[in-house]
């Protein structure tokens, strides 16, 4: 019994001896610090104007290089550093960059473009670097257009940019219908426009002889849906935009339909109808014209916006006695209630991320666009006005654009843009009143 | 007498039935249920406007008239009541005037083009690297000033003093007088730099390292006296043989020796003060919102001047989120200790081996709502 004691006291002793060993011999670890606060901050760049290969592309090589500056600069996430503090001046487009110059004005990214003239064709090239780790950030590129088309490869390198830098796609080359209003306000003449994504060639749709609302976008951008009072009550009609021709979505003239969207693949159409006082939501097969009933309450269903899956689909109700948010299958049936705070909630728009849902909500007077997950929980609200409403995502998920319209008599409505983190609030330039913005997916 | 009690009975009986009921029979009326009809108030003018204008117009009203816009409400549209849907009568008032529409020119509107931009045609190779031949910088960099010159710089002359009387110059004689020999001194003092005795290094007056204790001398052991006898075989175990084998080789194995860090190890406060320096150029106001969800460990070497070595920069592990959203990380985080290391960061020399090798864990949590 000793005997064994003492071997198993040896060999104890043995495995002690050769695990302590090696943790004598190691050498002493890294330092390990954890960092836990940053800054937010706009990223600043430098966008020195981008070399005109020859005399014809001049001007093209300015307006190019002025507008990737306000696009990124518009986002709120950049900063330019004026040309004023440039220290080194490209003459060339393939010459080295002196990091050191760029380091010293704190130039975080630069980006360098030739713009020229070949063929007839507008070619241009942009490079992007990373200032202080002295690299570039992704390849160079090159695109070719005709000079009518110089703010989209504007836009373009801007999207490439953002892209690179942020990780996310961008939404510069993109458009956005919209209500064009004018006229005193008991008296307002409508019109569907369109227009670049920063209120750029703006280009008439609709004439006003009636009253025309709320646009929206097919998901390859090339047909829009809208509201229009042409026949006497509200119809919900679909149009071309190559072409520019309309017509009602459905033959019925007498049902009033409404609150029309595209589903994710484009091949359906969710609207709202009304039937002897009652207003539920539908679904419209349009190759099949097969028309179908999603819900049915006595209630007033409408709003009603897809998932980007096409699997859900979200929508208002005041089935509860106030108007709320509601999910269901997109094959319908009763849905859950996602919004629980204060006040009444409407025009819920999902994500093209598919994790939030955009909103409207009123209490207490004031009107807010708000955004919370789909299952309700994390609601934001993000503006606050006299009266704000319709948001509509970008084709990025990361900007919302929506009506807010001014209190008064002289009240007017125009089109504003913000953040999903609630910062960066803009108004849209547009040449007069402007409300319903419905943003397009990214072109092609 | 019993007819009385029926009496007094009945008319009981039928008090008590009135009581019950005959405040419904006999009450009055139901209040007739009201309605609030809305009303709208116009001017005399207005009304003789209107009156005009519906007798000059058809009874059948032939483009739809724009309704008044509605109030505001969150429903897209406000959803219709049949009172809404209800052709309206009332044609546009005449005052005030509808500004002149100027109608759309359709053919004017440009189609949304599908291939107007070609995306990447050829991507472009990246520019040659920096070299000795590129031209220089308009701005000269600066150079560092020499704190203390090598060399003491000679004194200035001594201003000449003008004397009251003006005195003649004496001629030179022919024989110059003799130099004094003097033997040669040494130059004097200098330094490239001011070293004061607060500015010296504590590792030059503390010891380094710590000294290990010295081995213990090995025990000789008493030489046997050899026995007359041969000793008896012992009984000998194996398993007792061969831990003592092994007790014996990793005893006889030469230890290495032990690598210990130079200098006191960062205080708490040189390591907040690293990581306020580094977090103060950690931007996260560009990353995607995936990168803002990603935790990661970034590895990086210093000079001894506290310069990040930036070939030394990588990714050590990623905590927590994507491998996408972990480049990003990766990058605003290389970024920020770059950045913020251009000029050295602020730590003890004595202490370089402690803080010669970082890892640094970016951990967004406490940014993502900000």
């Amino acid at each position: 019994m000793t005997r064994i004691f003492h071997a198993l006291l040896a060999s104890l002793l043995a495995l002690a001896a050769l695990t302590v060993q090696p943790a004598i011999a190691q050498s002493p670890g890294p330092l390990r610090i954890e960092i836990t606060e940053g800054v937010i901050e706009p990223l600043p760049f430098a966008l020195p104007e981008f070399i005109a290969g020859n005399s014809a592309a001049t001007d093209a090589a300015s307006d190019i290089t002025r507008v990737i500056a306000a696009d990124l600069v518009g986002t709120g996430l950049f900063r330019e550093v004026p040309r004023s503090a440039h220290i080194s001046s490209v003459t060339s487009f393939d010459s080295p960059v002196q990091w050191s110059d760029w380091q010293a004005i704190n130039a975080q990214a630069l980006i360098t473009g030739s713009v020229s003239m070949e063929g007839g064709q507008l070619v241009v090239r942009f490079r992007l670097f990373d200032v202080f780790s002295e690299q570039p950030l992704g390849s160079g590129l090159q695109f070719v257009g005709s000079p009518d088309s110089w703010r989209r490869m504007a836009h373009t390198v801007a999207d490439h940019v953002y892209e690179r830098i942020t990780g996310e796609s961008g939404y510069f080359d993109s458009r956005v219908v919209f209500i064009a209003q004018e006229g005193p306000k008991n008296a307002r003449l409508k019109r569907i426009a369109i227009m670049d994504y920063d209120g750029a060639n703006v280009q008439f749709l609709t004439d006003s002889r009636s009253l025309v609302l709320a646009p929206r976008f097919s998901p390859t951008g090339d047909r829009i849906l809208y509201t229009s009072y042409e026949s006497g009550i509200p119809r919900v009609y679909i149009m071309d935009l190559a072409s520019v021709r309309a017509r009602p979505l459905e033959d019925d003239a007498l049902t009033m339909t409404f609150s029309p969207r595209f589903s994710p693949d484009g091949n359906s159409v969710v609207f709202s109808a009304e039937r002897g006082g009652n207003t539920d939501i539908y679904l419209l097969n349009l190759q099949t014209g097969d028309r179908r009933r999603l819900t049915d309450a006595p209630s007033i269903e409408t709003a009603p916006s897809f998932s980007p899956d096409g699997s859900q689909i979200v929508f208002e109700s005041d089935r509860s006695g106030t108007q709320q948010l509601y999910i269901m299958p997109a094959s319908g049936g009763e849905g859950r209630r996602i919004s629980r705070n204060d006040g009444r909630y409407g025009t819920p728009v999902w994500s093209p991320r598919g994790d939030l849902i955009a909103f409207t909500n009123q209490q207490d007077g004031r009107f807010h666009i708000g955004v919370m997950r789909t299952d309700g929980s994390e609601e934001r609200l993000l503006t606050s006005s006299f009266l704000d409403e319709g948001p509509s995502w970008a084709p990025n998920g990361r900007v919302i654009m929506f009506t807010r319209e001014t209190a008064g008599a002289d009240g007017a409505p125009a089109i504003y843009s913000v953040d999903i983190s609630g910062r960066n609030l803009q108004r849209v330039s547009t040449p007069g009143m402007a409300s319903d913005p419905a943003w397009s997916p990214q072109l092609q | 007498m019993r007819r009385a009690l029926y009496a007094s009975s009945g008319l009981h009986f039928g008090v008590l039935i009135w009581a019950l009921i005959g405040g419904s029979l006999f009450s009055d009326t139901e209040e007739e249920p009201f309605e609030l009809t809305g009303v709208t108030l116009i001017s005399a003018q207005e009304f003789d406007a209107m009156f005009e204008t519906v007798v000059a117009t058809p009874a059948v009203v032939e483009q739809p008239s724009l309704p008044t816009p509605p109030v505001p409400d969150i429903t897209e549209p406000t959803p219709p009541t049949p009172e809404a849907a209800a052709p309206v009568v009332t044609p546009p008032e005449a005052t005030p005037e509808p500004p002149t529409e100027t109608q759309p020119d359709m053919s004017t509107f440009a189609p949304l083009p599908d291939t107007e931009v070609q995306a990447e045609v050829a991507a472009l190779p990246s520019p040659p690297a920096q070299d000795v031949t590129a031209p220089p910088s308009d701005t000269p960099a600066p150079s560092e000033a020499p704190r203390v010159a090598p060399l003491p710089a000679p004194a200035p002359p001594p201003e000449a003093e003008i004397a009251p009387e003006v005195v003649t110059r004496p001629e030179p004689s022919e024989t110059p007088a003799p130099v004094p020999d003097t033997p040669p001194t040494a130059p004097e003092e200098a330094t490239t730099e001011i070293v004061t005795e607060a500015e010296t290094p504590a590792a030059a007056l503390a010891p380094v390292t710590s000294f290990r204790p010295p081995a213990r001398p090995i025990r000789t052991v008493a030489e046997a006296p050899t026995p007359d006898t041969p000793p008896a075989i012992e009984e000998r175990d194996p398993l007792a043989d061969a831990i003592a084998a092994a007790v014996a080789e990793a005893a006889s194995e030469a230890p290495p020796a032990p690598v210990t860090p130079a200098g006191p190890p960062l205080s708490a406060g040189q390591r907040d003060g690293l990581r306020l320096a580094i977090g103060q150029c950690w931007n996260l106001g560009t990353v995607s919102s995936e990168a803002m969800r990603t935790t990661v460990v970034v590895g990086f070497s210093l000079s001894q001047e506290g310069v990040p070595d930036t070939g030394s920069i990588r990714l050590v592990e990623i905590i927590e989120g994507t491998e996408a959203g972990a480049d990003l990380a990766f990058e605003a985080a290389r970024r920020a200790i770059i950045r913020c290391g251009r000029n050295g960061y602020d730590l003890p020399q004595e202490s370089y081996d402690h803080w010669r090798n970082i890892e640094a864990v970016f951990n967004p949590d406490g940014m993502r709502m900000r």
